[in-house]
Parts: structure tokens; C-alpha cells; sequence
């Protein structure tokens, strides 16, 4: 019993630290119908930014958020500027094609600049949490904390400020959007970058975890797809659900199974999500037209 | 108010709009009719900056606005509401009326407009806390006007308001518009309900294949042979 509960929580841990790096593929998604292939790459420079700042700067990698956050911000919005946005009226192939020649282009560049090495930083916690009988590395546990603030804050945001119903009115009806004195590109511009943002600061929750080397984003960009479209397109709150889901389904089948069939399991999860609600958890019946409902 | 000189508008390939002036004066409220892709709706978009290409002068009070994206005409006073009313449909109510004040000019009067607006339509008060997307076509209808006046519109363009309501909401809608005169908002509105248009439009403008053929205070119109000919084909 307290084996399982160990698994079940470690999966919810390390299933949220999953959500927070797939939210801003589902905002991304959600707002301008486009996928960001690089997404991985983006979590691959995040991370990147998150070692250096932890072992040239000798800063806490939470810390490092503070500058790591801001200029993912400042990269995602270069990169709508220089790559999305003319992409954006050509046929959608144009956009796939760009976002995934961006990153080839960004994990060459990261293997020439940084070479093949992995890259870790030391742990940020002498010791682990204890939650009655049961241990969880303390790096966990605070990125469940940080997801799950996060995710209420954008929440909030999405509701509440004009921003974000903005952002929610832009997706529901672009056009109409645009008739009320929206300024749709901006819009776009703005949750590209904020998207990006994300993916930043789940670079920072991550790089405690894991190993940084160039092609590092393509081993989660596949779990965050898994989460987004398990979640239902464009819900953010859908994109959490669908990482916990996932995370478990690794925790329990690596422990009962083995760890190198962790993959596997989750993708036949997918797969019976998609036979049983091809429109996702959360999703709504057509959610990729809709975009984000809740 | 609004002036529109030698208008040529282009959907992709397909030339619409052939040479096409308008003058409509502060506080109008003017119609514009015609038969089924006489290009009405090219026109609205195209005042308000969206889908077409165009070729020709708009002017907003003597401002030049062909080269302005659509939010910087709502900013300015040039609000259009379109075909099918087109409202945030998982949006409550309130939301959609809050969105309609998103220009910063319109955003700092948005507590005072809302006021006026549920003054004006009081059913949607009521309605505040619905899913825009739950309510009826005509309620529906009301609150995509509301919302268009929660911009503080100085012309307000309808593309077929009445379109699939209820006869008591053409009425109430007709009764509106009438209203909307008192609060010096100018009107441009596309119509197939010609006869209730023209009764209440000062003046009108008859559209057909592209070009205007016909203009004249609305009441002439209606008797005019030659509208019964544009229009009917007869």
C-alpha cells in the first residue's frame, strides 16, 4: 500500500511538472491554431539558460527564473516576428515546416555551442519530504507547488483581466475579436511570448531534475503533445489533468513493469482516450475549432 | 460622418464592389438594399477592414481610415455588427458587453456605457450571467448590438440584424435603431426587410451587382418602380 501510494503521488508529481511544460504548447495552440514544433527546443534553451545561470552564476535555479522567464518571453516573441507571424496567412503547412526547421536549426546550434555533453546541476535539497510515510525528492515536490500556483494564476488571469478575455475572445471568434477594436496580432504576439514564457519556467522547475544535452527536448515534447491532445486541445486545465494522468501511468508501469515500458503505457492510454474521447478529457466536441472553453 | 469615394473591393480574385460613393451625415440612420450578393456584406467588411482588398477612399470624419487595420476604425468610432451576430459563444453575457469596450477610450467609460446600454435593453441585465452561446437568436441579436455600443460607436453599422428572428424582435429591433438616433449614433444598415428599412432609414442607397443604382430618402424609395425592379428583378 505504501508502495502505491509512493508511485501514485511521485506520478502526480512528476505528471504536473509534465502539464507546466505542455501549457504553453496548449496556449499556443488554442489561441492561433498553429503547433510549435520547436516547443521542445524552447524547453531545451530554458533549461540551457537555467544551468548556466545555477552553475556560472552560482544562483539558485528557482532563482534563475527571475531572468530565465522573461527572456524566453523575449525569444518567443522574436520568434512570431521573424518566423510565425509571416507564416501565418500562407497555407498551414508553411507554419509546421518553419517551427520544425527551427528546431533542427536550434539543436544543431545547441550541439555546436554546447556540444553533446550532459549537463546537470547539483541537487537543490540536502534532503527529501516526507508526507507520513512516504519520501519524495523535495525538487519534486516544488515543481508540483510552482505547476499548480502557476496554473490557478493563469486561470485567474484568463477570467478575470482584459487580457485575458481578450485572449479567450480571440479564440472563441477571431474575427468578431477583431471587430470589437481587439488587436488580433498583438494577441497572438502576446501568447506566443507567453507561451514560450512557460515553457521557461518549467525549464527552471526541471533542470533540478534532469540533464540538459541539445536533443533533450525531443524526449518530452512527445509527452507534452501526448498531454495536450490527452487534455483536449487548447484546455489548460485539461493540460494538467492529462499530465497527472500520464505521470502515474509512467510512475506505476516503470515500478510494476519496467522502467523502459513507462512510454509504452502512456501512449496506450492515449490511444484508448482517443478511441473512447477522440476530443480529449476535458476537451469539448470540436476543441481544436474552439480552442480553450473553460 | 462617414464618406466613401470610388470604393473597389475584392474578395481573393472577384472584383464586388465597382466604383462605390456614399456620404452619410452625423446622426443619420441610412439603409442600403438590394438583391442577394449585390455585394452589401462586401461592403460592410469592407468599412470595417476585414476579408476584402480594397481600392478607394474611406473617410471617418474627415480621418482617412482605408489603410487602418479593423481595431483602429473601432477605435475611432466605426463599428460593425456582422452577419449572424457572431458573439463569444462560451462567454457570459457580461463578458461579451465587457469585451465590446476593449479600445482604451471606450474601456474608461465601460461601467457608465454598460449603464446606458442595460437602460436600453434591459432583458439583457437579466441575461448577464448566461452563456451568450445559451440565449435565443433575437436575444442573442440584442446583446451583439449591445455589445457594438459598449464601444462607443459614433456609426454603427448592422449587416442584417433581423435575419431568422422572430417578427417581435424585428419590431423591437426596429424600435431600437429608431432610438439609437437620440443617442446621436449613426447608423448604416443593411437590410432584406426592405419595407421596414426604408420606413424608418432617412435616406437609402440600392446596391445592385456591385454598383449603386439608386439613392433617395427612404420613403421615396419605397415608391419608387425602379427599387421594385433592382430589387425584384421584375
Amino acid at each position: 500500500m505504501t508502495t502505491l501510494g509512493q508511485l501514485v503521488l511521485s506520478g502526480i508529481f512528476i505528471g504536473a511538472i509534465y502539464a507546466l511544460m505542455s501549457i504553453g504548447l496548449t496556449l499556443i495552440f488554442g489561441v492561433l491554431r498553429i503547433v510549435n514544433f520547436a516547443h521542445g527546443e524552447f524547453l531545451m534553451l530554458g533549461m540551457y539558460g537555467a544551468w548556466a545561470m545555477t552553475r556560472l552564476l552560482g544562483l539558485n535555479p528557482y532563482l534563475a527564473m527571475i531572468a530565465v522567464v522573461p527572456a524566453m518571453f523575449l525569444f518567443g516573441g522574436l520568434v512570431y516576428r521573424l518566423i510565425v507571424s509571416p507564416a501565418l496567412d500562407k497555407p498551414h503547412l508553411v507554419v509546421v515546416f518553419a517551427t520544425m526547421g527551427l528546431s533542427i536549426f536550434m539543436q544543431n546550434a545547441a550541439l555546436m555551442l554546447m556540444s553533446a555533453d550532459l549537463f546537470d546541476i547539483p541537487p537543490v535539497f540536502g534532503h527529501a519530504v516526507t508526507i507520513g510515510p512516504l519520501y519524495f525528492k523535495a525538487e519534486l515536490v516544488v515543481g508540483f507547488v510552482i505547476t499548480v500556483i502557476c496554473t490557478l494564476v493563469l486561470q485567474w488571469a484568463l477570467k478575470s483581466t482584459y487580457l485575458g478575455k481578450a485572449i479567450r475572445a480571440t479564440v472563441q471568434d477571431r474575427e468578431a475579436a477583431m471587430l470589437m477594436g481587439i488587436p488580433v496580432p498583438r494577441i497572438f504576439l502576446i501568447t506566443f511570448a507567453g507561451g514560450s514564457a512557460l515553457v521557461g519556467l518549467a525549464a527552471c522547475v526541471m533542470m533540478p531534475l534532469f540533464s540538459v544535452f541539445p536533443t533533450v527536448g525531443l524526449n518530452f515534447v512527445l509527452i507534452a503533445f501526448v498531454i495536450v491532445v490527452l487534455g483536449g486541445m487548447g484546455s489548460i486545465s485539461g493540460a494538467l489533468i492529462g499530465g497527472i494522468c500520464v505521470g502515474i501511468v509512467q510512475s506505476l508501469s516503470s515500478y510494476y513493469v519496467a522502467p523502459a515500458f513507462g512510454q509504452m503505457f502512456f501512449f496506450i492510454l492515449f490511444l484508448l482516450v482517443m478511441i473512447f474521447r477522440p476530443n480529449g478529457l476535458l476537451g469539448q466536441k470540436g476543441a481544436a475549432d474552439i480552442g480553450i472553453a473553460d | 460622418m462617414l464618406e466613401v469615394e470610388n470604393l473597389d473591393a475584392f474578395y481573393g480574385q472577384i472584383h464586388v464592389l465597382h466604383g462605390v460613393s456614399l456620404s452619410i451625415k452625423a446622426g443619420d440612420i441610412v439603409g442600403l438594399v438590394g438583391a442577394n450578393a449585390a455585394g452589401k456584406s462586401t461592403l460592410m467588411y469592407s468599412l470595417a477592414g476585414l476579408r476584402t482588398t480594397c481600392a478607394g477612399k474611406i473617410r471617418l470624419k474627415n480621418e482617412a481610415i482605408e489603410d487602418m487595420p479593423t481595431h483602429e476604425r473601432v477605435r475611432r468610432g466605426l463599428v460593425l455588427v456582422p452577419e449572424r451576430r457572431r458573439l463569444f459563444p462560451f462567454m457570459t453575457v457580461l463578458e461579451n458587453l465587457q469585451i465590446g469596450a476593449y479600445s482604451d477610450g471606450a474601456r474608461a467609460l465601460a461601467h457608465q456605457t454598460m449603464r446606458e446600454v442595460f437602460e436600453l435593453l434591459p432583458t439583457l441585465s437579466e441575461r448577464r450571467t448566461q452563456l451568450a452561446g445559451s440565449l435565443s437568436g433575437g436575444e442573442q441579436q440584442m446583446v451583439a448590438i449591445g455589445r457594438a455600443l459598449m464601444a462607443k460607436p459614433q456609426v454603427l453599422l448592422l449587416d442584417e440584424p433581423t435575419e431568422g428572428l422572430a417578427p417581435i424582435y424585428v419590431k423591437l429591433l426596429f424600435e431600437l435603431i429608431t432610438s439609437l438616433r437620440a443617442l446621436g449614433i449613426t447608423v448604416l444598415i443593411v437590410e432584406q426587410n426592405i419595407h421596414h428599412v426604408l420606413q424608418t432609414a432617412d435616406r437609402a442607397y440600392v446596391l445592385e451587382n456591385g454598383r449603386i443604382v439608386l439613392e433617395g430618402s427612404g420613403r421615396a424609395l419605397l415608391n419608387d418602380e425602379r427599387l421594385k425592379v433592382a430589387y425584384l428583378g421584375l
